[in-house]
């Protein structure tokens, strides 16, 4: 009808403070901040390249004055994630906590596998890419080490101990590492001995794809991982309190996950998850036994109550099969990531790391 | 909150008038309502998810699908594989091969670099060990000769001293100079003391 037209809506990203979001900012808001999250910078301490192996670089970060602690920290990480979690953001990076603290700090960063390492198994990883970089670290650094594994990294490392004790390596710290995998929750019902098809996947597929591996998490909370992010996400947007930065930097690493190399996956399901080799000590590498009853270094075990990918059983056994004179565990509320990079993991897991890395120093 | 302007006017009516004037003025409410409902029943929902997820049918139900997929995934890779082939253009698989001959060849080199630096480590210690010990061995030569060559200045020493004073010391005793005689008077040499006898 003539006359009757109704003014159109221009739209202003984001709303003016204290205005009132309408749904359709919410969902134009959202998408940018989800598709703008692949490009959220992470990673930002400064580091150089000192070694580097395959896909594998070892780093060393930069210290802006003189470390003022002996033992260099060694930061092993897990296989199926980036490794800059621990150096999340400015603010949010337990690297830069180690560093503030007087620590030599370095990052063992496996990289992005490809098909022409779909042979490289997690043997080849314990005791070929582990104990170079390990002795490239101490040779730069000049001193023996702390070793410090996050989740599958924590597992390779307390078997690169179990295997290596005279490496010169002096303390053990393990972040919600998985040894014991006889109650391994979800994950092992889906990978059991005759309902998971390990061995046509190895004949397959090179690597095994970072989205596969992401599957898996997100079944393990399926609403919550999937939905439930945008969700939430609607809720914060438009608060000037919610830590839009810290969200997309989260989100990136999660979505970004990294290939596995088949034969690192095949033997990872079969002698870890399905046969229990490591806590039984039958697991054997490179021809010799892996007995986590050879590691004697000074341990720190930190675990989480409500972790689903590596549920308490199965990081609980680690102290009671050690033979380290100097154990001790750490058993926080949370999750498996939360625990370690959370909001709250810088007022109470990292203090209490940085208090036991100095009394081990 | 969005900002207004004039549209320009139009003879048509905007046939999505009333569902635009329906949306604004609900869907707040709309969303609130869908936010609330899934923020109620998440928990129950996921709980009868899992339920599901991890009994062990599912798991068995998701291998076969799972073998399923990979059948069809090699059925398609071989498929492509023998196309590429026929039109001589290499395939991932190809590629991949080189980059594991390169690797191969990146861990023949770490080999070698350790088995240098175990050597240069042991010729280190090896060189350590035999300078330490040839330190010692000269030291302890040096001292003997030196001993020696004391010796022998000595008694040559005698020897030349006996000669010079006609053999009248006894050898082996240390050869003391004879003083000359002091320049004196008369008067002093009344007043000094007589020379001891040798």
């Amino acid at each position: 009808m003539a006359g009757s037209a109704t003014p159109r809506a221009e739209t202003v990203m984001p709303p003016p403070a204290g205005a009132t979001w309408t749904s359709s900012d919410h969902m134009l808001e959202m998408m940018r901040v989800v598709l703008t999250a692949r490009e959220a910078p992470v990673g930002q301490t400064p580091k150089d390249a000192v070694w580097r192996k395959n896909k594998s670089r070892l780093y060393r970060y930069q210290r802006t004055t003189p470390a003022t602690r002996r033992t260099p920290v060694f930061l092993c990480m897990p296989l199926i994630n980036r490794a800059f979690v621990l150096d999340l953001r400015p603010g949010a990076s337990f690297v830069e906590f180690l560093l503030s603290e007087g620590f030599d700090v370095f990052l063992y960063d496996w990289g992005t596998w490809g098909p022409e390492d779909r042979n490289v198994d997690v043997t080849e990883l314990v005791t070929r890419y582990m104990p170079r970089a390990v002795r490239q670290a101490r040779h730069v650094a000049g001193h023996d080490l702390t070793l410090l594994g996050y989740c599958i990294g924590g597992s390779l490392s307390a078997c690169f101990a179990a295997l290596y004790p005279e490496a010169p390596v002096k303390n053990l710290v393990l972040f919600t590492a998985p040894i014991d995998f006889a109650q391994a929750g979800d994950f092992g019902i889906w990978t059991a001995k005759g309902a998971f098809p390990i061995d046509r996947i190895r004949d397959v597929l090179p690597t095994v794809p970072g989205e596969f591996i992401d599957i898996g998490n997100r079944m393990l909370n399926p609403l919550s991982t999937t939905i439930g992010t945008y969700i939430r996400l609607w809720d914060k947007i438009g608060d000037p309190s919610f830590d839009l930065k810290g969200w997309q930097a989260m989100y990136r690493w999660v979505n970004e996950g990294t290939p596995f190399p088949a034969a690192a996956y095949h033997q990872w399901i079969t002698e870890f998850y399905q046969e229990n080799k490591l806590v039984k000590g039958t697991l054997q590498m490179d021809g010799r036994r892996v007995r986590l009853s050879d590691i004697r270094w000074p341990l720190l075990n930190v675990a989480a109550t409500a972790d689903s990918i590596a549920p308490r059983p199965t990081t609980a056994a680690i102290v009671n099969h050690v033979s380290s004179a100097d154990k001790e565990e750490l058993l926080l509320e949370g999750g498996h990531v939360g625990v370690v990079v959370g909001r709250g993991a810088r007022h109470n897991l990292w203090p209490r790391v940085g208090e036991w890395l100095a009394r081990h120093d | 909150m969005t900002e207004r302007r004039e549209a320009p006017e139009s003879a048509h009516p905007d046939p999505f008038e009333a569902w635009r004037q329906f949306y604004e003025a609900s869907e707040q409410a709309w969303t609130k309502a869908m936010k609330d409902l899934y923020e109620a029943n998440e928990q129950t929902w996921t709980k009868a998810i899992k339920d599901v997820t991890t009994a062990n049918w599912y798991a068995e139900a998701q291998g076969k699908m799972l073998e399923t997929f990979l059948a069809f995934q090699k059925a398609m890779r071989d498929g492509m594989s023998t196309q590429l082939s026929m039109l001589n253009v290499p395939t991932r698989d190809d590629v991949a091969r080189l980059g594991e001959l390169i690797v191969g060849l990146e861990e023949k080199v770490d080999q070698l670099d350790e088995r240098v630096a175990g050597l240069e480590e042991d010729l280190a210690r090896k060189v350590d060990e035999r300078l330490a010990s040839l330190e010692k061995r000269l030291a302890r030569q040096l001292d003997e000769r030196l001993g020696r060559l004391e010796e022998s200045l000595t008694r040559q020493a005698q020897g030349a001293v006996q000669r010079v004073l006609g053999g009248t010391l006894p050898l082996g005793t240390p050869a003391k100079p004879k003083r000359a005689p002091a320049a004196t008077t008369p008067e002093m040499d009344r007043q000094a003391p007589a020379e001891p006898a040798e």
